[in-house]
């Protein structure tokens, strides 16, 4: 196992990724992606593992058997492990081939001071129960500080960006509501995974006023070097 | 009395609506979906059994997942006497025959995924696909927190080149440059 010149291991790096580690402990990774492009780029690799895996199994449907009323019996266990890696069709194949973050020069500010009013959030699966969390925050947090100069940012990346696209998402009539309602709330749609999209075949329209031009690592790490508070779907979940 | 057939209904209403999310998880264990099914109905059947055993409600999930690895372990001891749940091999370079277009994307990573090591396995699904906790997953699986995090550590680096590999081969790259600090 690898330990990195800032005293960080790998073991850390993994809790990071999965939103393990108390606050300061995460400042202390974030503080380490900063400084030392080796980890920032570990940490991107742990993070497409994680897109790989949700991937992977995004559309598995089990049959629509009835609920067992006494204790069922193996019926089919009998037939022993048969190695199947037939593959499901899924919604989207993500980023998982060209993902690259190699090349990431970007900084991020330690002892930023974060801003509870400016916040981005990011989502990084298709999942619309996800989708549908990270609006639901928006809407109640911009409702609930109308007049306190807040800023709300929605970045999606990976299969988070199939949430923006027309045609694609359920959600089109809701974020345009929201757009139109707030000024003050704003969707990013990243550069590369849209780039990806476009590898795989696929022409990606996205929503009126849906934002890209920049990948969405770039542009959360611009937002936190500006101050404003980094918000994941998996945290919101908890709040 | 009325309220406890309400608790009752409502606790079978959650327990069948874990279906998909059990077979999932199991899907991602066994790599098998007809015993993966099978695992899932046994695991629902003895929920719904022992139900009342159940003392904490906000748990039921975490305890669906003890039953459906207890379910799994049981399975394993029957079929498979030979497997070593502790085998920490190094997973295989497996690659998928005839899969293309998206469908080889979820076939390479179920391929990498079922290369790995059954305990890895277990971690990796519980925490990449279900989203639980290290402690969750320590509780569910009876293993200390540090052999998840070392469990997992191990299943992401695996995963990590195996896919890297797959994804450089398919792109028709060379050896990607390193980086020079």
């Amino acid at each position: 196992m690898k330990t990195y010149d800032t005293g960080l291991d790998d073991l850390t790096l993994n809790a990071f990724v999965d939103g393990q580690l108390d606050p300061e402990m995460e400042r202390v990774v974030m503080t380490g992606m900063q400084n030392d492009p080796e980890i920032r780029e570990h940490v991107c690799k742990l993070r497409r593992a994680k897109d790989w895996m949700r991937t992977g199994f995004a559309d598995v449907r089990s049959d629509d058997r009835p609920l067992p009323k006494s204790k069922a019996q193996f019926g089919r266990l009998g037939t022993g492990i048969a190695a199947s890696f037939m593959a499901i069709a899924i919604g989207t194949g993500g980023a998982i081939l060209g993902y690259t973050c190699a090349d990431r020069e970007s900084v991020m500010v330690a002892g930023q001071q974060q801003d509870p009013m400016r916040v981005v959030l990011h989502i990084d699966d298709s999942d619309p129960a996800h989708f549908e969390t990270v609006l639901d925050y928006a809407e109640k947090f911009l409702e609930e500080n109308r007049s306190r100069g807040t800023q709300v940012e929605v970045v999606a990346n990976s299969g988070g960006v199939n949430l923006l696209r027309s045609g694609a998402s359920p959600f089109e009539d809701r974020v345009r509501n929201l757009s139109e309602q707030y000024s003050n709330l704003h969707f990013i749609a990243c550069m590369n995974s849209l780039r990806n999209l476009r590898r795989q075949g696929i022409d990606p329209v996205m929503f009126k006023g849906v934002h890209s031009g920049a990948t969405a690592v770039d542009h959360i790490v611009q937002r936190l070097h500006d101050g404003w508070t980094y918000q994941k779907i998996d945290n919101l979940e908890d709040i | 009395m009325i309220s406890k057939i309400c608790a009752k209904s409502g606790l079978r209403k959650e327990i069948a609506a874990s279906r998909v999310r059990l077979y999932r998880v199991a899907l991602a264990w066994c790599g098998d979906r007809m015993l993966a099914d099978d695992l899932v109905q046994e695991t629902l059947s003895l929920g719904l059994q022992k139900a009342h055993q159940l003392r904490e409600r906000d748990r039921l999930n975490a305890w669906l997942y003890s039953i459906l690895s207890n379910c799994w372990k049981q399975h394993l001891r029957s079929y498979r006497p030979h497997e070593d749940l502790d085998d920490d091999r190094p997973s295989g370079d497996l690659e998928p025959d005839s899969a293309v277009g998206q469908m080889e994307v979820v076939a390479r990573v179920r391929c990498a995924v079922g290369g790995l090591p059954l305990e890895q396995r277990k971690v990796l699904a519980l925490v990449d696909l279900e989203g639980f906790s290290y402690g969750d997953v320590a509780s569910i699986l009876e293993i200390p927190i540090g052999t998840v995090m070392s469990r997992l550590y191990r299943a992401r680096k695996s995963l990590i080149n195996l896919l890297e590999k797959d994804s450089h081969e398919s792109q028709g790259h060379a050896t990607p440059i390193r980086r020079v600090k």
